[in-house]
């Protein structure tokens, strides 16, 4: 465990006391400093096995901070990132992929010069340099399958510019699916959607989770995501003000204080 | 992880693979411009049936010249990091077979491979770098690479024994470069390492010999090139192009695909470049790397650019391209009044003049072009409407490239401000 080398000013640093075998994914005291910008602030959290977690908060408030952090893109400030017990802290992207931890972006960009089903056969493809997989034509039917599965079926031979909004989140998703993982962060999956595409998507992520995923997903407020969720997590400032089940959450003065003026919970 | 879950789906069996690449290779079924491909391979056979021997210098050259185009197209058109200096690849394999076989009397068919293998560790030190450089900084390194290699040249013109290990005792020769290594083929008597027949004959069969090399060389680069960029790893290097971060979140490691176009690129290049000094080029800076060090780097990138980039075919189509405009520019007996040039004087600015319409008019390239073309016909032949491919009117290859560059000049500007 790193303690936090930056503000040496306070006396006592904050320890979380979560072990690594707390949970899948354990975030202990994980902080990201942007200049003089505290992101992150010291947040520790675990995440159970085929628990879905909201992780909520303001706009700015440091969610997408922190899965560039747990998610390799970002290399923490300070702090621990566990996963499936092992110290994960740092390591490269595609290494948290290829040990089952996939995500979304929420400034996606597909590729453009792909069809969707291309796209998707990309997470498809072995890390490795020399191979025949993919020319029997297998990673383009597991590719179209998950396709159907988040409700592209009709799409595949499309490029992405010709997907409607809905679809190039549906597409940010089966991208990640294909990866294959254990532990899957979406970053904003319902951004934009109308309450039926909301419905479809809630339904393919919960029936993930039934065939054992675990997941963290981004929100702003918790509305879209009260059928999804098991458990939500506040931050604000890049530190956690609440933490419970919705219920609880949408009760908390702390929350309610963060939100007032401004969106509601 | 993704072998697992491909046997969710079943039917993953090695026969089937095998079937899908016969199925691949069989000439009667193979789309139209596969078939229209090794037709031109074809013509490329019969080439010398219609020309006198001591004509066969420019279809050589022609043949190398496309190879150079093919190995930078696998690093630079396929992943975008843009290399303006990839003669320093072949320059790496050339002199080193020809030092090898001047000043240390090892016979070419070990040189050869020494040198490619010396031109693969080139790649290796510039694709290092590579990884942590953006675009505009590894444009400066690729320029750099060559003239450094040129003044190396010079520096060591008399002699390379550096802590008294003799790489090279008589030196590297300067400008005029290390002199006239051993030929692979030569007439009865040359002192080649295959002599052929005496006389008139004996340069007949040498010209052809050299001719037909180059052209097996290139049909195995072709052959290999393809191979790699059409299977899985393909796919990786044009998706570093469009987006490294994709790429990451996909669970792929886009610096070990990346080293690896680098390193693929500069031993085909390095291979080319020795076999080049061992059949039509004498080892020179001027010979190898081009007029101010940096022509025939230049030459190489718009060979790609006129053929099409991220094609590995494209470049074929380019060099053919490139020597014809060569050839008929030569040709016109012509002297622009006024000026009182003739512009058969002109070269490089016609060739130039041709990249550039090809640049505005058809950034894709001859060959995607002539595909979009033949896929139209074909359709109307059958009544249809030709709706296009994806992407093949929006981002070419090439378009990808250059907003890759200019994002990152961006970035670069952004951080000094
Ligand atoms: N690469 C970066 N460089 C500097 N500052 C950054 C960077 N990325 C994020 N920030 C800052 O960190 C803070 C948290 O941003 P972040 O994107 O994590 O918020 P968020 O909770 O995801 O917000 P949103 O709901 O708008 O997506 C913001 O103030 C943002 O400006
Ligand atoms: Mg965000």
């Amino acid at each position: 465990m790193s303690t936090d080398q930056q503000s040496g000013e306070r006396a006592t640093p904050t320890r979380s006391g979560l072990r690594p075998q707390d949970g899948v994914l354990v975030a202990d005291d994980l902080r990201k400093e942007f200049g003089g910008l505290t992101a992150v602030d010291d947040l520790s959290f675990a995440v159970q096995e085929q628990e879905i977690l909201g992780f909520i908060g303001p706009n700015g408030a440091g969610k997408s901070t922190t899965f560039n952090c747990i998610t390799g893109f970002y290399k923490p400030t300070s702090g621990d990132v566990w996963f499936k017990g092992e110290d994960v802290t740092g390591l490269d992207s595609h290494r948290m992929v290829q040990k089952g931890m996939a995500r979304t972006f929420q400034d996606f960009a597909p590729l453009s010069d792909r069809t969707v089903v291309r796209n998707v056969a990309l997470s498809l493809a072995p890390d490795k340099l020399f191979t025949l997989a993919g020319v029997g034509g297998e990673t383009r039917r597991l590719a179209e399958e998950i396709c159907r599965r988040v409700g592209l079926g009709d799409q595949l031979h499309q490029t992405p510019s010709e997907l409607p909004h809905a679809g190039m989140l549906k597409l940010e998703l089966a991208k990640a699916i294909a990866t294959n993982p254990d532990l899957m962060l979406v970053d904003e999956p319902f951004a934009g959607l109308s309450g039926n595409e909301v419905q479809e998507l809630t339904e393919v992520l919960l029936s993930l989770r039934d065939n054992g995923m675990t997941l963290i997903v981004v929100d702003h407020n918790m509305r879209g995501l009260l059928n999804l969720i098991d458990r939500a997590f506040v931050i604000q400032f890049g530190a956690k003000i609440a933490e419970g089940s919705p219920d609880e959450i949408t009760d908390d003065p702390k929350v309610q204080e963060a939100y007032l003026g401004g969106d509601e919970i | 992880m993704s072998t697992e879950s491909e046997s969710l789906v079943g039917g993953a069996s090695q026969t089937e693979r095998r079937q899908a690449v016969l199925r691949k290779l069989n000439p009667i079924t193979m789309p139209l411009r596969y078939q229209i491909g090794l037709l031109g391979l074809l013509l490329f056979v019969l080439l010398p049936t219609q020309l006198f021997p001591d004509q066969m210098g420019g279809p050589t050259t022609l043949v190398f010249l496309a190879i150079f185009g093919m190995s930078w197209d696998v690093v630079s058109g396929y992943t975008g990091q843009l290399s303006f200096g990839h003669a320093f690849f072949f320059a790496v394999g050339g002199y080193t077979s020809a030092i090898l076989d001047l000043q240390h009397g090892i016979t070419p068919l070990v040189g050869i491979p020494i040198g490619m293998l010396l031109a693969g560790i080139g790649g290796l030190l510039i694709g290092l770098p590579a990884l942590r450089l953006r675009g505009p900084y590894l444009s400066l390194v690729t320029l750099i690479v060559p003239i450094i290699l040129s003044k190396l040249f010079t520096l060591f013109n008399n002699g390379l024994t550096p802590l008294g290990i003799p790489i090279a005792p008589q030196g590297l020769g300067g400008r005029n470069g290390p002199g006239l290594p051993t030929q692979l083929f030569g007439i009865d008597g040359s002192g080649a390492v295959f002599e052929l027949a005496s006389g008139y004959e004996g340069i007949q069969q040498t010209a052809l010999a050299n001719y037909y090399t180059a052209l097996g060389l290139m049909v195995l680069v072709l052959i290999v090139l393809l191979a790699v960029t059409r299977s899985s790893a393909g796919s990786v290097f044009t998706a570093i192009r469009e987006d490294e971060d994709a790429v990451a979140a996909a669970g792929l490691d886009g610096a070990k695909f990346k080293l690896f176009a680098f390193v693929l690129s500069a031993v085909v290049g390095g291979l080319a470049g020795a076999m080049w000094v061992h059949t039509i080029k004498s080892p020179s800076p001027l010979g190898i790397l081009g007029q101010d060090d940096i022509q025939t780097s230049i030459d190489v990138i718009i060979i790609s650019i006129l053929g099409g980039t991220g094609t590995i075919v494209g470049p074929i189509i380019g060099a053919v391209l490139f020597a014809v405009t060569g050839l008929v520019i030569g040709a016109i007996d012509f002297t622009i009044p006024v000026v009182n040039v003739a512009v058969a004087d002109l070269r490089p600015l016609p060739l130039l003049a041709a990249a550039m319409a090809v640049l505005v008019f058809a950034p894709g390239g001859v060959l995607r072009v002539g595909i979009r073309t033949g896929r139209r016909v074909l359709a109307s032949a059958r009544g249809e409407e030709y709706e296009g491919g994806p992407g093949e009117d929006e981002d070419s290859a090439l378009g990808q490239i250059i907003e890759k560059y200019r994002t990152e000049l961006r970035e670069i500007i952004n951080e000094r401000r």
